[in-house]
């Protein structure tokens, strides 16, 4: 089983995401589960949301992940508080270039604000980022295609998709490895 | 065709209840239940179901609306959580006793104070004397399918139907769910005949009962809840026939030469099945027994899978403070001492003698009576 936490802060879609990534892996043939985690949610307080995924069984776990196996961070002031096993995977929303964190896990990164802005996708307070993270994902992961990525935003997002596509595509080419 | 479509329990149920043919829809907000009645509200205003939704200003009007619409014959669905099901505790014995079917979904949540939003079952379980069927879903393939399941019960034996589920672990987890076409129309379009209100043949209801009729009505009324055990397994068997999915109201997991089982319900009874293969791997002969179905309460089928085991160990969300554990209480109390008989006495004011007594007592003592019974209509 792996475990994906997506880490950012209400309103940047984070909900959406989980269940975005939910149904790419739920075409890819895979068992999915997706956990959004509830509290006193309101627009920029911190909002997590976590997808666990099998290849093979039904999953069970009912209760909230600990310490996912690769972390979506969305919004970078929340880092220090994000948990990611070792040797794990965290993908990084950021502009320029972060220091060598204390962790074994393989960090990549991606400025997908510049991308969703490039695109008019919301406002430079609030640029909507989550097509582009889940790109950059997509790329960083390696276990599901783009085109069943393209496939849910276009289920999920309806008008507005290809521009959304196309974010996803930026982020899937411009994504590296720290 | 059926298909699968990943969503959350919540969803699950508003999807459910758009496919069963309801005609009224009468409920209050509250969390985490809410996104089941905005998706239902969107469902009619979109004209994809065709109901009435009645807007209310608290859960006691939602229930007392349900009752209005459901003696008038109407199938009705209504949606609760927490403090909203504690505010309609009397209307659902109004609901019970008159014998209506409505139907509602709760979301497991614990009760205040403190606040909380989160899972815990003493809500609905602290309901479980209002006379009402009450169902645990695991997941939210469950609780779109008990609610098919629960219309046609509840019709069957005129007891209202609880599907209750752990909020958010069950209510907004999301994962795939079979979501049929059009092959479950058959199967809920079936409505069984029953009272109404007619206005030009008019009778009272809610009317005084003394004691002499006030305990056969509540008798009456208990054998129908229990009957629900039987008629659910027919309804069942139906349903599987169109879903290849089968319910019962326990299920059985694991060793089934076990010497330990674990007894849950809910999102706890999903994770057990871990804790039980974990257990297995260990070379402890462990087995889950999931309660499905709460009342009535499936005595028979966990004296059947617990009579072998040395241990039972029970998980229970929920708290009779001052007690303990309500799901482990009722299953001790059913597997039994057997030197203790229970009789229901003296309901609605009825004379409770000590020439009752002692006759029960010497008919206990003889072997006469040798299981739980009623004391009436001896005197």
């Amino acid at each position: 089983m792996k475990e994906i936490g997506l880490h950012g802060r209400g309103g940047q879609g984070i909900v959406l995401s989980g269940e975005m990534l939910a149904n790419v892996y739920f075409y890819e043939g895979y068992e999915v589960q997706f956990m959004p985690s509830y509290g006193a949610e309101r627009r920029g307080s911190p909002s997590n949301a976590y997808v666990r995924i099998d290849k093979v069984n039904k999953i069970y776990n009912r209760y909230a992940v600990e310490i996912p196996d690769e972390v979506v961070v969305f919004n970078m002031t929340l880092l220090e508080n994000i948990k990611v096993k070792e040797n794990g995977v965290a993908l990084l929303n950021i502009g320029g270039n972060v220091k060598k964190q204390s962790t074994n896990a393989k960090i990549f990164l991606v400025d997908a604000n510049s991308i969703a802005l490039s695109l008019k996708l919301g406002t430079p307070a609030m640029p909507i980022i989550n097509t582009a993270l889940l790109g950059a994902y997509c790329k960083v992961a390696g276990d599901f295609s783009f085109d069943n990525l393209a496939r849910v935003i276009k289920e999920k997002i309806g008008k507005n998709a290809d521009i959304n596509i196309e974010a996803a595509k930026l982020a899937f080419e411009s994504v590296r490895e720290l | 065709m059926s298909k699968k479509i990943i969503m959350g329990g919540n969803d699950a149920i508003a999807y459910a209840v758009r496919q069963s043919y309801v005609d009224v829809v009468s409920a209050y907000p509250i969390t985490p239940q809410t996104s089941i009645i905005e998706k239902i509200a969107d469902f009619i205003s979109k004209g994809e179901m065709n109901a009435r939704f009645i807007k209310v200003e608290s859960e006691h009007s939602a229930m007392a609306a349900a009752i209005g619409a459901s003696i008038a014959g109407s199938r009705v669905f209504t949606a609760t959580s927490s403090q909203g099901l504690l505010l309609m505790h009397e209307v659902l014995h109004w609901a019970s006793g008159a014998r209506l079917p409505i139907v509602m979904a709760n979301a497991n949540r614990a009760v205040a104070p403190p606040w909380s939003i989160w899972a815990e079952q003493t809500d609905s379980l602290s309901q479980r004397d209002t006379g009402w069927i009450q169902f645990y879903a695991s997941n939210a393939q469950e609780t779109y399918d008990l609610l098919f399941l629960s219309f046609r019960l509840a019709e069957r034996v005129k007891v209202p139907a609880m599907v209750c589920m752990d909020g958010f672990l069950v209510t907004h987890t999301k994962e795939p769910v079979e979501v049929f076409d059009n092959e479950i129309s058959e199967f809920i379009s079936i409505k069984e005949k029953r009272e109404i209100l007619d206005i030009d043949n008019p009778k009272a209801y809610g009317a005084l009962a003394f004691p002499k009729d006030y305990m056969p009505i509540k008798l009456e009324q208990n054998d129908a809840i229990l009957s629900a055990s039987n008629v659910f397994n027919d309804i069942a068997k139906e349903f599987e026939l169109i879903s290849k999915r089968h319910y019962a109201a326990t299920e059985v997991y694991g060793d089934s030469k076990a010497d330990v089982a674990i007894i849950a319900t809910g999102s706890i009874a999903e994770v057990a099945h871990i804790a039980v293969d974990n257990l297995n791997k260990d070379s402890i002969k462990a087995k889950l027994v999931k309660i499905n179905m709460f009342r009535p309460f499936p005595k028979k089928e966990l004296q059947e899978a617990l009579k072998d085991v040395e241990k039972i160990v029970v998980f229970d969300r929920n708290i009779s403070l001052g007690k303990g554990g309500i799901i482990k209480d009722e299953v001790a109390g059913s597997l039994g001492i057997n030197n203790i008989i229970g009789f229901v006495a003296g309901l609605g004011g009825y004379d409770v003698t000590e020439q009752d007594m002692e006759k029960a007592t010497k008919d206990v003592l003889s072997g006469k009576v040798k299981e739980d019974s009623y004391l009436w209509g001896e005197k």
